[in-house]
């Protein structure tokens, strides 16, 4: 069988084969426990760990200290947001986040919530977006942490991070970033953008699976109390043996990452641009779902009017894409993100996210704009609510029998 | 979640899709279903002085299982009287698809529309649904 | 496993790169499984050992109306630090006697659960540093008895003893695969059927909902294979035992003031910790490093500090000594003549480093 189309960019990336060939020798000869500083083994492993941590660090204009490994930015979230939470729980119990983050950060923001912290979930405007002034007035003497994406997963929109930062900087508040589709895509300031902490994830970035880093701020220095502890690795923030493999993958994924970031930008850009340009040409009533301009170069999420989700997913099998989010994707509610942008139900069943990404060309673009505008068209006609749109019916006046 | 090789068939190439004319008093239409919950079918029968559907067309918003049972549901209902339609059950779709559990609610909307344009034609012509 | 590298996908996806990870996350979990003859559905993959020891530990506390862990103060800092923090509030760790050997006294154990306020009992299989194996079925029956969940960190056992679940009887175990030669970064936590703890990293759902973040498809691959290849290692155990008992002698008559922790306890085969009288391990370590043979002395997960092993001052080293561990292992690819090549090395290094030791 043919392999599908892959334009899940924002589910995973493909570990990029200069990736994979820096990897393979820490898997035979290059192997070595970082910790271990009494022999040779252990020193070219502390050494290619410190290259790594260093190469993340200059992405984001961070020092390498700042740098803590985690097994992903799931972890990273969890260490962020439940560290600070409980290391300056003398200082307030409110924390502010959205509801358009990632399911990890929300999650964790209901268990604390089960311990007794106040958590408010800011709305999003139809756009996506947050609205500064909604942000402001959420802000409480008893706030201690905001967690807010810098790009989302689902509709890639950016959220106004370098504004949020100043914000919490000036108020002293924490400020934690969820930047696991943003690193390496967008560029990213600690400094200049006033972030505390920052989630990265390795796969995200064309690395492997399974790394992933929390940038912890040293000045003004930011503590946390530690999710997995130990051995006292990654200065008593994260321990565990380090996955040596996988951090020379991260670290070359990044340095990657950095030098391409423009280039790639202008080359994504123009491309998605094309993609949208060329579907809503050939179909009607496509429905953008995010602020056009604020968002990732590489995501599209497109609403495909009076078409069945699950039904347009089957007519498109030669490409591999997402409705909804990738991690709900096996269940068969409708995305919470499009829910939080006021998109009605039967528009976010009908949605589907195109990721674009390092290796996507032109050619993959016209197959799936070519497939999309032929499948969508025959399901539309075959569709009772196209029929009754096309005769002019206001599809909010029926009355519907629920079932 | 792997569908039947007769759901990919129903769905890929689907039976009678289509629309008879509403306004014909031969033809019955049924709409059940709502854009909300991720299926909207519309059934249609038209029926001969014999009492007998002579033909049979759907329209459906869902799923892949959605589509074949309503596409199935009409290639069932052509040819038979109006009593013999009402014997269709859901459950008699559902065990031709091999519906997977998480699908059953296909075949039972597929059910609601056969009875639904069933009642439509019945109205028109001022008979009592069959009690 | 390099492969696998190919593998894109997040095993989450519903299309066919996203199940092509799924096949090998899948395929990988039923070979842990297998490991410890347990049901797929009893694996729940973690980014490692530490990972898997914290996740015992705090869940247990979260799932429980007590807050006292009881442990073996010969246990890996993943578990008394993860016991420390866990019970920083409100809670307590109570730890359990230990002999000469590290073994713990099952009187005690008993007598603590007896005082009925125990959440979590946490003691290892193998001792990591000295091989020591620890009466884990006995532990598993008095945890029973007392209705107290047991939790096991099991990352020394598999492939050094037989892991099948059932015989332990433990209530959660905690897997780490590089140390059976597979990669780093991946784990797992074994749950006995029935036991169920809230989530430790929250968020996406998968691992059943367990154990939140995507999927180390890459890794867990390899944890697959390594866990199948833990039975060659488990055939291969008399040979590194042959290999170990002819260092072990040798280093011995080489002098008798060279002692052997737990020398005459119940040992796993692949690992002796020597005690090298007035020569600090650390000294043992680069010295046998010039000589070309990798070692380490106390615990390698600390050895980046100069600090006397935890492990041998619970078990009554006094402190002098217990910097003097040199920690010499053996695995799968150490042949006879790696045995000999240790043996000329250390037996120079030996009369180098007492010299200049009767010097000073």
């Amino acid at each position: 069988m043919k392999k599908p189309v892959y334009l899940d960019y924002q589910a995973t990336t493909p570990t990029d084969p200069r990736v994979v060939d820096y990897m393979v020798p820490f898997f035979y000869e290059k192997f070595g426990n970082p910790h271990s500083r009494s022999h040779v083994y252990g020193w070219n492993a502390e050494a290619e760990v410190e290259a790594a941590r260093a190469k993340v660090a200059a992405v984001i204009g961070a020092d390498p200290k700042e740098i803590v490994f985690t097994s992903g930015a799931t972890e990273s979230n969890n260490t962020a947001i439940k560290g600070i939470a409980s290391f300056y729980k003398d200082q307030g119990n409110h924390i502010i986040t959205v509801q358009t983050e990632h399911k990890c950060v929300l999650d964790t923001c209901r268990h604390l919530e089960q311990e007794g912290f106040d958590v408010t979930y800011l709305p999003v405007e139809a756009n996506g977006l947050l609205d500064m002034e909604k942000f402001k007035s959420a802000i409480t003497d008893k706030t201690i942490l905001v967690s807010v994406m810098a790009a989302n997963n689902e509709i890639g929109v950016l959220q106004p991070i370098a504004e949020i930062g100043a914000i919490c900087r000036e108020k002293g508040i924490k400020f934690h970033t969820d930047a696991a589709q943003a690193f390496g895509k967008i560029p990213l300031d600690v400094d200049a953008m006033n972030i505390d902490l920052l989630s990265i994830s390795g796969h995200k970035v064309y690395g492997p699976q399974g790394i992933g880093a929390l940038y912890v701020r040293r000045k003004p220095r930011v503590r946390l109390n530690a999710l997995i502890n130990g051995g006292g690795q990654e200065r008593g923030m994260r321990s565990g043996t380090l996955p040596l493999a996988l951090i020379a993958g991260f670290g070359k994924a990044a340095e990657i990452a950095q030098a391409e970031m423009a280039e790639e930008h202008t080359r994504l850009l123009k491309l998605r641009e094309y993609m949208y340009e060329e579907i809503t040409k050939r179909l009607p009533a496509i429905i953008l779902n995010g602020d056009r301009e604020q968002r990732l170069a590489g995501n599209l999420n497109l609403s495909f009017s009076y078409v069945e989700g699950e039904s347009l997913m089957m007519a498109i099998k030669e490409l591999a894409v997402s409705s909804g989010s990738a991690c709900t994707s096996a269940s068969l509610e409708p995305s919470y993100v499009l829910r939080a942008l006021g998109v009605e139900d039967e528009l976010a069943h009908s949605s589907i996210r195109f990721g674009l990404g390092r290796f996507t060309t032109k050619e993959d673009v016209d197959f799936a704009v070519n497939l999309l505008a032929d499948k969508v068209q025959k399901l539309r006609e075959m569709s009772p609510l196209w029929e009754m749109v096309q005769e002019g019916v206001d599809l909010k006046s029926v009355k519907w029998a629920a079932h | 979640m792997a569908y039947s090789t007769k759901v990919i068939d129903h769905y890929e190439n689907p039976r009678n899709v289509g629309a008879l004319d509403k306004n014909d008093p031969t033809v019955g239409t049924g709409l059940v279903g709502a854009p909300a919950c991720g299926d909207v079918m519309k059934l249609q029968i038209k029926v001969n002085d014999d009492g007998v559907i002579e033909d049979a067309k759907f329209k459906t918003f869902g799923c892949g299982s959605a589509i074949a049972s309503s596409s199935l549901a009409t290639e069932l209902l052509k040819g038979r009287t109006l009593d013999e339609a009402t014997t269709i059950k859901n459950s008699d779709i559902a065990a031709e698809l091999a519906l997977p559990p998480v699908k059953i609610h296909c075949s039972v909307l597929a059910e609601d529309a056969i009875r639904a344009a069933i009642a439509d034609y019945q109205a028109k012509k001022g008979l009592k649904a069959s009690a | 496993m390099t492969d696998l590298l190919e593998v894109g996908g997040n095993a989450s996806s519903t299309h066919s790169f996203g199940q092509d990870a799924r096949m090998v996350v899948d395929g990988a979990r039923r070979q842990v499984a297998q490991l410890f003859d347990v049901r797929p559905e009893q694996v729940v993959f973690t980014s490692g050992g530490t990972e898997s020891n914290n996740m015992a530990i705090f869940g247990a506390l979260a799932a429980s109306a007590h807050k006292r862990i009881v442990t073996s103060p010969t246990e890996h800092h993943a578990v008394l630090h993860a016991a420390t923090a866990a019970t920083q509030n409100g809670g307590r760790v109570s730890a359990l006697k230990v002999d000469r050997n590290g073994l713990i006294d099952l009187t005690h154990l008993r007598a603590l659960l007896a005082e009925g306020d125990v959440a979590l009992v946490s003691v290892m299989a193998v001792n990591n540093e000295t091989g020591l194996l620890q009466p884990v079925a006995d532990i598993a029956a008095a945890c029973r008895a007392a209705g107290v969940l047991y939790h096991v960190d099991a990352v020394q056992a598999p492939g050094k003893i037989p892991t099948r679940l059932a015989d332990w009887g433990a209530d959660m175990v905690s897997v780490s695969f590089h140390k059976l030669g597979g990669p780093k970064g991946v784990g797992a936590l074994i749950f006995r059927a029935g036991v169920n703890i809230p989530a430790f990293i929250h968020g996406g759902g998968q691992e059943r909902g367990r154990r939140g973040g995507t999927e180390n498809t890459l890794a867990i691959g390899g944890a697959g294979l390594a866990a199948e290849l833990a039975a060659e290692s488990l055939a291969d155990m008399p040979r590194l035992k042959r290999l170990r008992d002819t260092v072990e002698g040798a280093v011995k008559r080489l002098s008798n003031e060279i002692e052997i922790v737990a020398e005459g306890a119940e040992r796993a085969g692949h690992v002796s910790c020597f005690i090298l009288p007035g020569i600090a391990g650390d000294s043992a370590v680069m010295a046998m490093d010039m000589e070309g043979v990798a070692v380490s002395s106390g615990s390698a997960c600390s050895s980046g500090r100069v600090t006397p092993s935890h492990v041998l001052m619970a078990q009554g080293y006094p402190e002098e000594v217990a910097k003097c561990s040199l920690r010499v292992s053996w695995g799968w690819n150490n042949t006879e003549a790696d045995a000999d090549t240790f043996v000329q090395a250390f037996t120079k290094v030996w009369h180098r480093l007492n010299k200049e030791n009767t010097r000073n």
